[in-house]
């Protein structure tokens, strides 16, 4: 003991101890308290806010899509169906060399150059646990020589799916449009919460406006998942429910026939049964193969069908707009008889010109010689427009407007696909609102013969001249015939809607008006004459031709010289057989030369072929008699 | 040295006992049996049912009883005058660390000694309180203000290197078990108004030199929501497991964050949120029971000791297994930031087992030779 250090007093030493330990305890206790409390927060009062999150941490739901519904054509040909499609899928956080698992791969099978650019693109983007595909739609014989190496390549696997597929590529393309990946836009709106990024929805034509029909209801399956988000096991699946499958109102074999007869001219077929309205063809040339935009289209291959200057992706009988030219002269007839402007006795003299009483502009006839004294029946026959300026200016502009209207005319068509276009029935009032300028009296003559302001859609004019086939009923044009449950196979027509009943004041008009186009063909000076050889029904028709650039139309031996893009459109409307009208047909076909020349035949092989497939007896022996009356 | 006649004898009895003979405490052995198992058991449940981890622990804890039984053994006066040396040791690996140590994880606080890796830390967790204990009951109680200088010297000491591998909870454990030692023993209330003083000064400063990492962790202690799956996921992984074992708890090798792997580190520092999913509440509540019958079982040997010097040692270790216990659950229940602090016995780890069981060794051994020669 040091003499600074003073005694220790062990008495004292133990009761200091004891004081600082009390208060050590103190604050030992209550910190313990502390924790205590914290746990009994925790565990009893927000356990059922925490076991929600435990929940939501281990269980992902995730979507099954729906199979899309078939689309069958009115004879059940396939026109969209859905075949398996196989793309190879890596799972990076299985492979430890990602660089030489592709190595490996490529010695297997040969993976295109953007697939691979693709996939490192997404490698970068994705999380690790996320499966990327590195390629899609692997031929069968590379599913076939992967799937034997497979077992060789951990991490990599082969992934089934459905990919919609139309058999008949570019044949009704724009008719049935086509299914694509959903974009993002539509993605955030996400009607009802059935569509997910992996969902492909109808992007165009009879795909896109029936798409809440076609879509189905996706499933679910609920998986439990742990950290990575790997799959540990399935929880609960409900199946999904396909979508419905739908038979079309087309006839396939008409279609391809229209497709194929218009070759490779632009233009566009309407072909519809008139007592439903029911559209039997519709083409549209030049067309695009639909299964190209299946699995997203690439920019570039996107870019050379849109700049095509004959604008493959332009559905031109819905909304191509032309000038319907002489196959406005019908209808006219039409409102002429009903308005008592004239009876079918009525002549005028056709000079080849005429000349708006008190003006001096000359309005020429298609035949500069003119076609002499000539009533209805001959005006239609031979298409004189000397006569039909005369009816114009004597029914005049309103009640041209007044009359065609319930036709269609002016208006867009109420057909069950998007994009239709309305076209322009002239009126004072429409010129008016659109140009600016007040309707001139000369307006009313060109009108008289389809020229000027006038347009229509080819399915504009099919269902018009369905309208008189019908005799005054005019029924919705649309192209579902019938939708079938895939559940239990049911089908359920669609019945068809009647739009409107056109009332003339004597029935009689119709028949005179069907049996003058009806001489359009058969008569040996109708302008559709040429395709009456061999004509196995009585038909109904009339040409139009339609300027779209000023040349000498009488120097028709050097219209060859004539660059293709300045020829004048051809058109052709038919119906038959007369009387009972089974299939209105109209035509269009741009630098066509001559509704006689181009759009006529057209129309014939595909009024022919379809009396023929429905069984339809032959009128007459086509080569017997050209005399013989067609009708019993 | 001191008088043996301490103020109140107590002479344990010397019979036929094993336990007496070998100088050890039943119940304590008992308890921290008890502890080992349930930590067994809840390992068994981190690891999806898998006994590779649990074996590998069980030779670590049996290793942690021999060296218990060891400790126990040596007449307590070598640990006194072994002390400064085990001190200066402890000092001197501290300083190797930072020039050779192993890095992981940012931080140097391995020495790989070939057969061997070691964590200086460890070793420091007993060497300063012995010192601090030797030199402070070679003194008058309380200490005088020279005393209480040099105590300061060597608590500052290791933690500065500490600091410097760093290992922030480390050296805050260390810190704080060096001012229990002081307080104890009667530190004036003024000096410790003044260091509070002295902290809350300093503070601003600490915090400008610490590590990104620290400064991270205590941010996100703060507002987990900050960074929900980088630095605040193990917090809210770990409330969540707490939070969804409810009264009872999901059941052994049941509830889905441990099961899943939501919840990171659930062998190691996490342990006790294992234990709260899969036994609840309830089982949560008994572990830190057990824990409580630990301290009050070695406080009850503090208080039966004759010198200030086994009575000072006992107190310390018996603070020691409070703070991990309160550091660990609080950390885990998101009362606290998370620090990285195993939770002794249970949690997975070998360093901390040996450590506290050889502190407990020598709590036993100081009791139970006390009646003998060798006491002091």
């Amino acid at each position: 003991m040091s003499e600074s250090a003073p005694l220790k007093n062990p008495v004292q030493e133990y009761r200091i101890f004891r004081r600082r330990l009390l208060v050590a305890i103190v604050i030992g206790v209550a910190l313990v308290l502390a924790l205590a409390v914290r746990l009994l927060v925790l565990q009893i009062w927000e356990h059922p806010y925490y076991d929600a999150l435990a929940l939501g941490n281990r269980i992902r739901t995730l979507p099954i899509n729906p199979p899309r519904g078939i689309l069958y054509d009115r004879n059940g040909i396939v026109l969209a169906e859905n075949v398996p499609s196989f793309e190879l899928v890596i799972h990076r956080d299985d492979i430890r060399n990602l660089k030489d698992t592709l190595h490996r791969i490529e010695s297997i099978v040969p993976i295109r150059h953007q697939d691979l650019r693709l996939f490192w693109q997404l490698v970068r983007v994705e999380p690790a646990y996320e499966p990327v595909p590195l390629q899609r739609d692997l031929s069968t014989a590379s599913v076939a020589r992967l799937a034997v190496n497979l077992d060789r390549l951990p991490g990599v696997s082969i992934r089934a799916h459905l990919k919609r597929f139309y058999p008949l590529g570019p044949i009704g393309a724009h008719l049935l449009g086509y299914v694509g990946p959903i974009h993002s836009g539509e993605l955030r709106r996400n009607p009802g919460h059935l569509y997910n990024a992996e969902s492909d929805v109808g992007q165009d034509g009879f795909e896109e406006s029936y798409e809440n029909l076609l879509y189905g209801i996706p499933g679910v399956r609920e998986v439990e998942v742990n950290v990575q988000g790997r799959l540990v096991r399935v929880v609960r699946t409900r199946p999904p429910v396909p979508g419905d499958s739908v038979y079309l109102t087309i006839d396939a074999r008409l279609q391809a026939l229209a497709h194929e007869l218009l070759g490779h001219n632009a233009g566009a077929v309407v072909a519809l049964d008139p007592h439903t309205g029911g559209i039997l063809a519709m083409a549209s040339t030049p067309s695009f193969n639909p299964n190209r935009f299946v699995n997203g289209i690439g920019e570039a291959t996107y870019r050379k069908l849109a700049d095509n200057p004959l604008q493959p992706l332009f559905n031109r009988a819905l909304q191509g707009e032309y000038a319907p030219a002489s196959t406005i002269k019908p209808f006219l007839a039409l409102a002429v008889l009903n308005d008592h402007v004239i009876t079918t006795r009525t002549t005028i003299f056709c000079p080849g010109t005429f000349v708006l009483p008190g003006t001096t502009h000359v309005y020429h006839d298609w035949q500069p010689w003119g076609h002499g004294i000539t009533d209805l029946r001959k005006a239609l026959t031979q298409s004189v427009d000397v006569f039909f300026y005369h009816m114009a200016v004597d029914l005049g502009i309103h009640r041209i407007d007044t009359f065609l209207r319930p036709f269609g005319f002016g208006q867009k068509p109420e057909i069950d696909l998007a994009g239709a276009r309305a076209g322009v029935l002239p009126s004072p009032a429409w010129k008016l609102k659109h140009t600016d300028r007040s309707w001139y009296e000369g307006d009313t003559v060109i009108s008289g013969i389809g020229q000027g302001y006038w347009l229509v859609t080819p399915l504009q004019m099919a269902v018009a001249v369905g309208t008189i086939a019908a005799r005054g009923h005019r029924y919705r044009p649309r192209v579902i015939h019938a939708v079938m449950n895939p559940m239990n196979h049911r089908i359920y027509p669609v019945l068809p809607e009647p739009a409107r009943v056109i009332r003339l004041d004597r029935p009689g008009l119709w028949r005179i008006v069907a049996r003058d186009m009806e001489s359009v063909i058969k008569n040996p000076t109708g302008t559709a004459h040429g395709i009456d050889f061999g004509l196995k029904y009585a038909l109904a028709g009339k040409t139009g031709t339609a300027q779209i650039s000023n040349h000498d139309r009488s120097d028709f031996m050097n219209y060859h010289l004539i660059p293709k893009s300045k020829r004048d459109n051809a058109v052709f409307i038919a119906f038959g057989p007369v009387p009972h009208p089974r299939i209105v047909v109209a035509v269009f076909v741009q630098h066509g030369v001559a509704g006689a020349l181009t759009a006529a035949p057209i129309a014939r092989r595909i009024i022919e072929t379809y009396l023929e497939a429905e069984g339809i007896p032959p009128h007459r022996d086509p080569y017997r008699s050209l005399e013989r009356d067609p009708r019993p | 040295m001191n008088d043996p006649s301490a103020f109140r004898q107590h002479t344990p009895n010397l019979g036929p006992n094993l336990l007496n003979r070998l100088h050890l405490d039943g119940p304590l052995l008992l308890e921290l049996a008890l502890l080992s198992g349930i930590g067994l058991v809840a390992l068994y449940g981190a690891d999806h049912g898998q006994l590779t981890l649990v074996l590998k622990q069980l030779i670590r804890i049996l290793l942690g009883f021999a060296v218990l039984i060891a400790v126990a053994q040596l007449p307590p006066v070598y640990y006194r005058l072994a002390a400064p040396w085990l001190y200066l040791m402890a000092l001197i690996l501290l300083v190797a660390v930072l020039a050779f140590g192993q890095r992981s994880l940012g931080a140097q606080r391995w020495l790989d000694l070939g057969f061997v890796r070691l964590q200086p830390t460890e070793l420091m967790l007993l060497a300063l309180p012995l010192m601090l204990t030797r030199h402070l009951s070679n003194h008058t109680l309380p200490p005088d203000w020279r005393t209480v200088a040099t105590s300061f010297l060597f608590i500052a000491m290791p933690l500065a290197l500490i600091l410097k591998e760093p290992d922030l909870g480390s050296a805050l454990l260390i810190g704080v078990i060096g001012i229990f030692c002081l307080f104890v023993s009667g530190l004036n209330w003024r000096y410790l108004a003044l260091g509070l003083v002295i902290l809350c000064a300093v503070a601003p400063v600490a915090w400008h030199f610490m590590h990104q990492y620290q400064k991270e962790r205590i941010l996100i202690f703060l507002n987990p929501e900050r960074d929900p799956l980088g630095a605040g996921y193990h917090i809210i992984q770990s409330q969540i497991a707490l939070g969804s074992g409810g009264l009872f708890g999901q059941g052994l090798l049941h509830g889905s964050q441990t099961q899943l792997d939501f919840l990171p580190e659930s062998t190691t520092d996490f342990i006790f949120a294992v234990i709260g999913e899969q036994f609840g509440f309830l089982g949560a509540l008994a572990l830190v029971a057990i824990f409580l019958l630990v301290i009050q079982r070695i406080l009850r040997s503090a208080t039966r000791m004759s010198s200030h010097f086994g009575r000072l040692w006992a107190a310390s270790m018996a603070f020691m297994t409070f703070l991990y216990v309160v550091v660990n659950v609080g950390m885990v229940s998101g009362l606290l930031p998370v620090v990285g602090e195993p939770l002794p016995l249970v949690s997975f780890g070998g360093s901390s087992v040996v450590t506290l069981m050889a502190g407990f060794g020598l709590v036993m051994g100081l009791e139970h030779h006390q009646a003998t020669s060798w006491s002091l």
